[in-house]
């Protein structure tokens, strides 16, 4: 039995990681409100964007590149955005995404295409250095609170990825691995393609039965007859990439809110631990105590009852 | 009486946040071919539009003027859209106010 002042140091030393995993917990509880607002304020112009869109496709003959690249010979490189976290102490965040995003590469290879991986936040950065592997570009700082400037950045990369032909080393498609935020308690890692852009203007499943009856319904209510300024090409042009950097910003915004949620649940859980083992220490603690107390009486007493008998 | 003008919803929107929204008598947006203003029960219409103030006449009387980065406006079933990538707070016009006072005085 280890003696009582390791477990008196081991005791001190779990209260005060308790300490800090609970400051954690309430900081990512904090942070949560935060996030959330953000994407509330954010929701609006993506709104808009999408209102915007759908009246162009009910409208327009949509032939842009963004919809269906047209090449003369197949390109089969792919581009795969990884949005991990900048900082650990997150639970499976970044692993759950750095699987999800192994899967999906091997995926593609067995497709016989060739990913490029961008990364987003700097555990999944070092996570791919360490393992030497190529990557086309980072960015890293604030994934738990994104701003526009980075959502912008990082789309723009992207696009001219992807608008750049095939023979000078463009993409032709833009898969997204991003952890969603269902609920405090879940999130879930998802893979959307980006890239050519599907639009479906409201939340309707294409496989489902009537869906197409649907789309086409939706499709009548937008169509007022829009006049577009100067043209229906030129706004096209103009708000497909803000609606990729709108859509890029909501992926980064869910993300980050599922990192600080993963992040408040994990040190939850540590504090919990940590608890549960204080009390575990404490009671083996106080066992040595009683131990030591106990092995002392004995030999008091057995001295004791050696001085009588010697007496005797 | 400024009840009996009509009116239309504005909402003004930028990339981070929404930036104002309220009823208004017209509104002015730097639309690609220049200045374009837009009264109630305007036809339909989705316009570029370029870096610029952004004036709205609301129905309070007051002129709100916005900074505005590029992005695009539209109107239909008489709401206005601006969406931007960026705008500046909004800044009431007081001289607007008195001058629309002042209309409405004609009126």
């Amino acid at each position: 039995m280890a003696s009582q002042l390791a477990y008196k140091s081991r005791i001190a030393s779990t209260k005060s990681l308790a300490k800090i995993f609970n400051a954690q917990e309430m900081i990512a509880s904090s942070h949560i409100a935060k996030a959330r607002d953000v994407a509330m304020e954010a929701k609006p112009y993506s709104d808009a964007i999408s209102d915007a869109l759908a009246a162009l496709v009910a409208h327009a003959k949509l032939d842009h590149p963004i919809f269906k690249k047209h090449e003369n010979k197949p390109n089969h490189h792919v581009a795969v955005l990884a949005l991990t976290s900048d900082r650990g102490m997150a639970g499976p965040y970044t692993s759950s995404v750095l699987r999800e995003t192994e899967t999906l590469l091997t995926r593609l290879d067995s497709e016989g295409k060739i990913p490029e991986l961008y990364v987003y936040g700097r555990r999944g950065i070092t996570y791919y250095k360490y393992r030497n592997r190529d990557i086309k570009a980072t960015w890293e700082g604030h994934t738990d609170e994104p701003g526009v400037e980075i959502a912008e950045e990082i789309s723009k990369t992207l696009l001219d990825a992807y608008m750049k032909p095939g023979e000078q080393g463009g993409v032709s498609e833009l898969y997204i691995v991003y952890t969603e935020f269902i609920n405090m308690v879940s999130q879930k890692v998802r893979i959307l393609r980006m890239l050519p852009v599907q639009v479906v203007t409201k939340e309707i499943d294409p496989n489902a039965e009537g869906a197409q009856e649907e789309i086409e319904k939706a499709r009548d209510l937008t169509a007022p007859l829009y006049s577009f300024e100067p043209s229906a090409e030129e706004v096209l042009d103009k708000i497909l990439p803000k609606y990729v950097q709108s859509r890029i910003h909501e992926c980064l915004l869910t993300a980050a809110a599922s990192e600080t949620a993963s992040r408040q649940n994990a040190m939850h859980t540590a504090t919990d631990n940590a608890n549960s083992l204080i009390d575990d220490l404490t009671r083996k603690y106080n066992a040595t105590r009683q131990a030591s107390i106990t092995q002392e009486l004995t030999e008091i007493i057995a001295s004791a009852d050696a001085l009588n008998t010697s007496e005797e | 009486m400024a009840s009996d003008k009509p009116t239309m919803k504005v909402t003004i929107v930028a990339a981070d946040r929404p930036v104002w929204n309220g009823t208004a008598y017209s509104v002015v947006i730097p639309a690609s071919a220049g200045q374009m203003g837009i009264l109630p029960d305007h036809e339909p219409i989705l316009t570029v539009i370029n870096h610029g103030t952004v004036r709205v006449h609301s129905t309070s009387g007051h002129d709100h003027l916005f900074t505005v980065s590029d992005g695009f406006a539209a109107f239909d079933s008489n709401s206005m859209t601006v969406a931007v990538s960026d705008s500046s707070d909004d800044e009431i016009n007081n001289a607007g106010a008195a001058d629309a006072a002042a209309a409405e005085d004609a009126d």
